[in-house]
């Protein structure tokens, strides 16, 4: 963070994260900024943050540790690449009354060294209208500065989440910070008026900033960041934990999607930049740029009836950028709006592997089900050749779920299922869409024993437990995820 | 001569070997050029090399180089450390910058802040009061939390002394390290003065206690 001025900026590729109005009675008007990362646009949004990623470190969203919504950021430093990730967040300058912060963290491991600040024009020093509010985690513990005195709070466990609320008084040049653990009602931390990192009084800010370490280039940290609001409302300090049904399951994408499409082929909405081969970074990317131009205006042609005119569009993406897994989809989508089947099935087999796990494939699968004749019509032709052809097994299945059929398509998986343990996880699918969370647990259980790294799984296992409740369980399975991914 | 050329190779053979397979005379070429890029891609295997180049040379200036290198390294030597102790005295301006710049960065023993500190304080010359306190302000960089509070308490201690200067730079270093003055003014009545350092050590008693 003293480096700043030697940093340059990585604008506006950062289009993943927007404006969004802060909920449960917070005046919207109050809010400076709020980033719950769950957006599905990734147009650009006002220019309220930078993302300073030059070397090894990373700073990008992420689906699998979120606490609300579908997705959270995740912030990875990399310790001796000369540089670290960072986060920096802007809003209009307040030179008096309350500064009111609210947002969730977690880490793997406590034990690497993070940072994050909120700062004033003076930007990360100790000057005045320089750093007003510093919590990092040295040792394994999180601390906080308070009139140049680094003070330890607790010991950080790994793959929890802690909610933190700060309310700063600027004129004072004090502080009330107030920091929840999930599964815990009461605070963990509850302290009134400290002093204020280095101790200056009347010290305005307009600046947040989430980093790994300061310089030392020794972290390896990697870290989630969730549901950051920061505002002139008091009522931010009282946003909840997480709202009842906040967090967003994976069947919620699935209805949520189904809502937002038309049973015509048209194209899915896209995730985060990687759906387009693009890193957070990639200004400078001009043809993955071009290609996702590409994809837009194939989407608008395809949803407008010219339908050889959006395959055209989908395929220059895919050749301009054929790490855009996105675009691959699309020409699927087309080619379906051209009921060239054969092409289709082609087309999904050739895609399939980009898009294990993602709801997003069976959703295609089903809307080719459904481009083929009228679901009913789709269930007979695909029904009886469903059980000796993967690829229609798939799309039957996918269009019993997008009729609701869920016992049905429970009862076709758990056949299928027999010949293959990939529709173990399926099965669980369906349960958890018939609410029968045990049956569920029991089904994923089958699945991972058959694949026990299956990230998909995994989180699958951990959405269940989180939806009952045992967040033990859900915080084990979190961590299991960590594993398999590394 | 035959046999004299095969034990003269022999010889250099193993005082390369001595030094990790590096070369004392390639060491010697990048000090000069400040090369630290250089030196650092080698590892701390170049350091015992560095010791020896600094301790058998009688140019002051090459020691001077040397120092910077160290500086420039930033890693734990004892072996660094007990040859610039040497010169934490010498009246050789360059030399002597040099060396309290580099201590702080090769070492955290008590006695490396404790000299500086004294230099600080009770050196005759301005200059070497002068960088001592920027020594102990930016460049005693492996201390540990405890042996902050050891800096901290002599930095304090010297917004007693007597003379202006002492207390200006003790001052200064305490603001740049803390960002912080907590009211002291150096040239203020010594009643006045007085009720500041109890502040200042009020606050370092809070320090050691949140340890």
């Amino acid at each position: 963070m003293g480096k700043v001025a030697a940093r340059v900026p990585i604008q506006s590729l950062i289009l993943l994260l927007f404006f969004v109005h802060a909920t449960l009675a917070v005046n919207p008007s109050a809010v400076l900024v709020s980033y719950s990362f769950d957006d599905n646009q990734i147009d650009s949004g006002p220019d309220t943050f930078t993302i300073f990623q030059h070397a090894k470190g990373t700073v990008r969203l992420n689906s699998v540790y979120r606490l609300s919504g579908y997705r959270s950021v995740e912030i990875r430093d990399v310790a001796g690449d000369a540089d670290f990730p960072e986060l920096q967040g802007y809003f209009a300058l307040r030179q008096e009354g309350s500064i009111f912060a609210h947002f969730a963290m977690m880490t793997p491991d406590p034990r690497e060294d993070l940072n994050l600040a909120l700062a004033g024009p003076q930007s990360f020093t100790k000057e005045k209208e320089g750093i007003v509010f510093w919590l990092n985690t040295r040792d394994g513990f999180l601390c906080h500065m308070s009139d140049s005195i680094p003070k330890k709070l607790f010991q950080v466990t790994p793959f929890v989440w802690y909610v933190v609320d700060l309310a700063y008084y600027i004129d004072e040049g004090r502080y009330d910070l107030a920091i929840r653990q999930e599964g815990i009602e009461l605070p963990i931390v509850a302290l009134k008026n400290q002093i204020s990192a280095f101790h200056q009084r009347g010290s305005a800010v307009d600046k947040f900033s989430f980093i790994g370490d300061t310089g030392e280039d020794t972290s390896n940290v990697v870290y989630y960041l969730d549901d950051v609001v920061i505002g002139i409302d008091r009522a931010i300090n009282q946003l909840p934990f997480v709202a009842p049904g906040r967090r967003k399951l994976f069947i919620d994408y699935w209805n949520e999607y189904q809502t937002q499409i038309r049973q015509t082929p048209a194209c899915l909405p896209a995730q985060d930049l990687s759906d387009f081969g693009l890193r957070a970074d990639s200004e400078d990317d001009e043809a993955g740029l071009k290609a996702r131009e590409l994809w837009k205006s194939g989407c608008e042609l395809l949803a407008s009836g010219d339908v050889n005119g959006a395959l055209s569009h989908f395929e220059a993406a895919s050749e301009v950028k054929p790490q855009g897994k996105i675009y691959g989809l699309a020409i699927a989508m087309a080619l379906a709006g051209l009921h060239d089947w054969d092409l289709v099935q082609h087309q999904m087999n050739r895609i399939s592997a980009d898009w294990s796990g993602d709801v997003r494939y069976g959703l295609a699968s089903a809307m080719i089900g459904i481009a083929r004749g009228d679901l009913d019509h789709a269930q007979k032709v695909l029904g009886p050749s469903s059980e000796t052809d993967p690829k229609s097994a798939e799309e039957y299945y996918f269009v019993l779920l997008w009729k609701h059929e869920y016992s049905a398509a429970l009862q076709f998986a758990i056949r299928m299922s027999e010949k293959k343990p990939a529709w173990f996880e399926k099965a669980g699918d369906a349960s958890f869409f018939l609410n029968d969370p045990v049956a569920a647990l029991n089904w994923y259980q089958l699945a991972l024993d058959a694949d026990p790294d299956c990230v998909s799984v995994l989180l699958k296992l951990s959405d269940v437990y989180f939806w009952i409740g045992d967040l033990e369980k859900e915080r084990f399975y979190r961590e299991s995820i960590y594993g398999a991914l590394r | 001569m035959r046999r004299k050329f095969l034990l003269f190779s022999f010889l250099i053979t193993l005082a390369g070997y001595a030094f990790g397979g590096i070369e004392p005379a390639t060491v010697k070429t990048l000090v000069s050029q400040y090369n630290a890029q250089a030196l650092k891609e080698m590892g701390p295997a170049v350091l015992p090399v560095l010791v020896k180049l600094y301790e058998q040379s009688s140019d002051m200036e090459q020691r001077g180089n040397v120092a910077t290198m160290f500086y420039q390294l930033g890693w734990k030597s004892a072996e660094a450390k007990r040859v610039l102790m040497k010169d934490i005295h010498t009246q050789d301006r360059l030399l002597r910058l040099r060396v309290q710049y580099a201590l702080g960065r090769v070492s955290n023993d008590p006695d490396v802040v404790d000299v500086l500190l004294a230099n600080m304080q009770t050196d005759p010359n301005p200059l070497f009061r002068d960088k001592a306190a920027c020594a102990l302000t930016y460049d005693q960089i492996h201390l540990t939390e405890h042996q902050k509070v050891r800096l901290y308490e002599g930095l304090i201690h010297a917004l007693r002394d007597a003379k202006l200067q002492v207390r200006q730079i003790a001052l200064l270093a305490l603001k740049i390290r803390t960002g912080q003055t907590k009211g002291f003014s150096p040239g203020a009545s010594e009643a006045v003065r007085e009720s500041k350092i109890k502040e200042w050590e009020k606050w370092l008693q809070e320090y050691r206690s949140n340890l």
